[in-house]
């Protein structure tokens, strides 16, 4: 506001500069005006400068320690917010990750500023930096599972193609039977597939599939009916000219097409979705002993299946059948009940209408 | 004697038109009370009131010695009321109908209905809306005397039935009650109805109670007299000249509390007395009525 | 007492008692019929079935609320006709007559119940359930009738009340409305209605029970 009335005021300064040309009088007053502007210009770059350096100062990187987890979030996030914030983001990741990555790791808030100086005096400086972006004022929940969701991100990328190519992008750590336990349930209640429909009336076999825990050596021919891949491929959009092609080619039940497309990598080599995939990773670590899935996730021979039995101890068909229980009773959508639960309000309600019924309208 | 029902300073108000105000009713217990009115004069509403149907605005109702409305349960199991209207369940059939009344009355004599059944000629497998107007009204009859109440309330019980049905009720009703002592309050604007059977009357009109007095003394005392030169101010007179109307050098007087003797004050108030007419009981309570309404007019 | 009332009552509303029960006795075996034949199915026809089932679950709650309705107003309507004064020369006090009345629409709600539950019984001893999949007899018809139960509450007392207390009801639902035009005007981002709404379905809200999962058959 302050701004706009300085340069208001040079402008009419400037004006009347130019009238000054008819008079000494108009002159000396233009000089005023002018003198005047530039006074308040200036004071208004000493505010703006003062307040440039406070943000500096609020945005300045600070050290938050969680286990081996660290984080350099702004100050201005405050101690108590930036403790909350690291130890979310811990608990996201407790079980799922070596503690030795954690330990060679730091992550960065993209807000906060003189990072570098933070990491030399914190002795940080052989650590690599995971950016995350964590707002000055944050959501504690949301940016716990922002930095615990960077983090992951950063791991899954030191891992290799297999489970790279199996693993949801954040491990699936997300993932919560209440809020993501629907999602599965609806994608495995789809049947689009004969793997699919199968793990869905409980075949271990389809359900190995289904998930993509078998050997993936040919993965579409194995997982998929050529029927299914041309329903997977109409119901899709092809960015290149040449897999647009085989897309049409392979709808119009072409065989090779199809094959040819999915050496592309266009398709999905794994029926299932994240959310299943993130699901059976839950399941993994609720289940298991700790340190489990870090040691599955070091593995670096044969198939998702066999990295888990090894590291869980527990046969894959065992594994199988107790996630799909898992999720489609407990961690998935709730069951048609009726108990005392749903009851009582439904007596209480309907026991206090009778009752005023009972009492109040006509006489008597 | 105790008094089977009765009224203290009842009001009620409906709407803006109609008022009772400072009702005092007494029914003597095993009379037959004829609660007599013009239509719209209140004598539903007021049943309505004895019944606990009704809140009144002020007032105190007793019924067989308990309080209305605190009693009423028990009142109500001692009382039997034909309504003016059928409310009967139309789907219901006549013993299906008997049947649900019984269940709530203790005393139910399903025998006495029955033969009532019998007499009134009602067959048990007929449906209530297929029933007469008559046929309904006789099935209310039946129900209210078979339970065998000490209270019988009925509210225009032959009001719209034809002459036959009401000879059949009628005689039902004197018949139950020559069995025993019940009482009987019984609201109507046919006159004639109640001047055979009730031995108490009541007159209601636009909601205040105009008289109440023993059968007997209302048909005797209530006599229409042709005077000669009659003086142009009754003062003092034994009786109460409820109306006088002049005729052909004559005055025609309706005057009530009238005996024989009472000519000699005629004599001495130097008018002359031609005629004593008896009065009916319609005459007399269109008389009753007129000189109830003259204040107002 | 309690035996003549339920019988006047049936007899008033034998025909819509008798047509929810049928209604209800069909739901559970429209969802066998439409999954027939399991056995051998072709991919993707237990997912089907079980959407299929859902659906079919779904207008469950509406039979339940139908029939509350039906039998809560259905209760009253003879009583209404004669203007109650049958009702109010009976030798009970109203609080009896009116639980007289409840039990009595409460057993006649048993017909409807009993009939979803003897269907869904049959349905699902009819069909040879995949693994994974679960049958919901008893749930289902418990559930049913706590949805009829409190809908039938609610109707029987409002065709029960007086003029004036119907009149506060709808003065409710109208301040209600009134208040999210008012707020609305003002422009603040606040609702009540929804807010009311979400406080009667979720639980413990009365309505809770006609919320959440009706199938028959589910995983």
């Amino acid at each position: 506001m302050s701004r706009t009335f300085a340069v208001g005021l040079a402008l009419v300064a400037c004006a009347g500069g130019a009238r000054a040309q008819t008079g000494r009088g108009a002159a000396r007053r233009s000089h005023a005006l002018l003198a005047q502007a530039q006074s308040l210009w200036r004071g208004i770059a000493v505010r703006d400068s003062v307040a440039n350096a406070r943000t500096a100062w609020e945005r300045r990187a600070r050290r938050f320690d969680a286990g081996p987890l660290t984080v350099l979030l702004p100050d201005a996030v405050g101690t108590e917010t930036g403790f909350r914030i690291t130890a979310g983001a811990a608990e996201y990741l407790r079980d799922a990750l070596p503690a030795r990555f954690l330990a060679v790791r730091v992550v960065v808030a993209l807000a906060a500023t003189g990072v570098d100086s933070t990491v030399r005096t914190e002795r940080l400086r052989n650590r690599a930096r995971i950016p995350v972006g964590v707002e000055p004022r944050p959501d504690t929940l949301a940016d716990g599972w922002s930095v615990a969701a960077a983090v992951a991100w950063d791991y899954r990328e030191t891992l290799d193609s297999t489970w790279r190519g199996w693993l949801p992008p954040d491990l699936g750590l997300g993932w919560t039977p209440k809020r993501d336990g629907p999602a599965t349930v609806r994608e495995l209640m789809r049947g689009d597939t004969r793997v699919g429909a199968g793990c869905l009336e409980g075949k271990v076999d389809a359900c190995r599939l289904w998930l993509g825990l078998d050997a993936d050596t040919e993965p579409y021919k194995v997982r998929y009916r050529p029927r299914e891949l041309q329903a997977l491929v109409s119901g899709r959009w092809f960015p290149t000219h040449q897999s647009a092609e085989l897309a049409q080619q392979c709808a119009a039940e072409a065989r090779d097409a199809c094959l040819r497309l999915t050496s592309l990598g266009y398709l999905p080599p794994i029926p299932a979705g994240p959310s299943p995939r993130a699901s059976f990773v839950r399941f993994v670590l609720t289940r298991s002993r700790p340190g489990a899935l870090p040691q599955a996730l070091q593995d670096r021979a044969g198939s998702v299946g066999d990295r888990l039995v090894r590291a869980t101890g527990v046969a894959e068909d065992s594994l199988v059948q107790g996630w799909r229980a898992w999720v489609l009773t407990e961690g998935g959508m709730p069951e048609v009940t009726a108990n005392l639960r749903d009851a009582w309000p439904v007596a209480v309600f309907a026991g206090l209408l009778v009752l005023a019924a009972a009492r109040s309208g006509r006489w008597r | 004697m105790n008094n089977a029902i009765e009224t203290h300073d009842l009001a009620y108000r409906a709407g803006k038109h109609f008022e009772i105000a400072g009702l005092g009713l007494t029914v003597r217990e095993g009379s037959m009370y004829g609660f007599l009115g013009p239509n719209g004069s209140g004598k539903t509403t007021t049943i309505r009131l004895l019944l606990g149907m009704l809140r009144p605005r002020r007032g105190t109702i007793s019924m067989l010695g308990r309080s209305v409305p605190r009693d009423m349960p028990e009142i109500l199991g001692e009382t039997g009321y034909v309504p003016e209207r059928p409310h009967l369940y139309p789907y219901l059939t006549v013993s299906e109908a008997t049947r649900l009344h019984a269940a709530f009355y203790r005393s139910f004599d399903a025998a006495y209905a029955a033969d009532l059944q019998r007499r009134f000629g009602l067959r048990a497998d007929h449906r209530i809306s297929h029933l007469s107007k008559g046929e309904v009204g006789k099935l209310h009859v039946l129900l209210a005397l078979a339970q065998r109440p000490r209270l019988l309330i009925l509210d225009e019980p032959t009001d719209g039935l034809d002459p036959v049905v009401r000879r059949d009720v009628l005689a039902a009703l004197v018949d139950f009650c020559s069995q025993g002592t019940t009482t009987v309050f019984i609201s109507s604007h046919l006159v004639h109805e109640l001047e055979r059977i009730c031995d108490w009357i009541g007159i209601l009109d636009e909601g205040n109670l105009v008289a109440e007095l023993p059968m007997a003394e209302f048909k005797n005392g209530i006599k229409r007299l042709r005077v000669v030169r009659a003086p142009a101010v009754v003062t003092g007179a034994p009786f109460v000249v409820l109306s006088r109307e002049p005729s052909d050098g004559e005055q025609t007087w309706v005057v009530r509390g009238w005996e024989p003797r009472m000519a000699e004050w005629l004599s001495t108030a130097n008018a002359e007395l031609r005629e004593v007419v008896d009065l009916d009981l319609e005459e007399g309570f269109v008389e009753l009525l007129r000189v109830s309404r003259v204040p107002a007019a | 007492m309690y035996r003549q009332i339920l019988y006047v009552q049936w007899c008033a509303l034998r025909l819509p008692v008798v047509l929810l029960g049928v209604l209800a006795f069909a739901l559970p075996l429209l969802t066998v019929t439409y999954g027939g034949g399991l056995e051998g199915a072709p991919p993707g026809q237990v997912a089907q079935w079980l959407y299929a089932a859902q659906q079919i679950g779904q207008l469950v709650p509406y039979v339940a609320m139908l029939a509350g309705v039906l039998l809560g107003i259905g209760s009253w309507a003879p009583d209404h006709a004669g203007k109650h004064v049958y009702a109010l020369s009976l030798p009970v006090t109203r609080a009896r007559y009116v639980w007289l009345r409840f039990a009595a629409g409460t057993t006649l709600l048993l017909v409807p119940v009993t009939a979803i539950g003897i269907g869904a019984l049959v349905a699902t001893v009819s069909v040879r359930l995949p693994s994974g999949v679960h049958a919901y007899p008893l749930a289902l018809t418990a559930r049913f009738l706590l949805a009829a139960f409190v809908c039938y509450a609610i109707f029987f007392t409002i065709a029960i009340s007086t003029r004036r207390a119907a009149l506060a009801v709808l003065g409710g639902i109208g301040g209600l409305l009134l208040a999210d035009a008012v707020l609305w005007g003002f422009g603040v981002g606040a609702t009540v209605t929804p807010t009311v709404f979400m406080w009667l379905t979720n639980w413990p809200g009365p309505l809770s029970i006609l919320i959440g999962r009706w199938a028959l058959f589910d995983v």
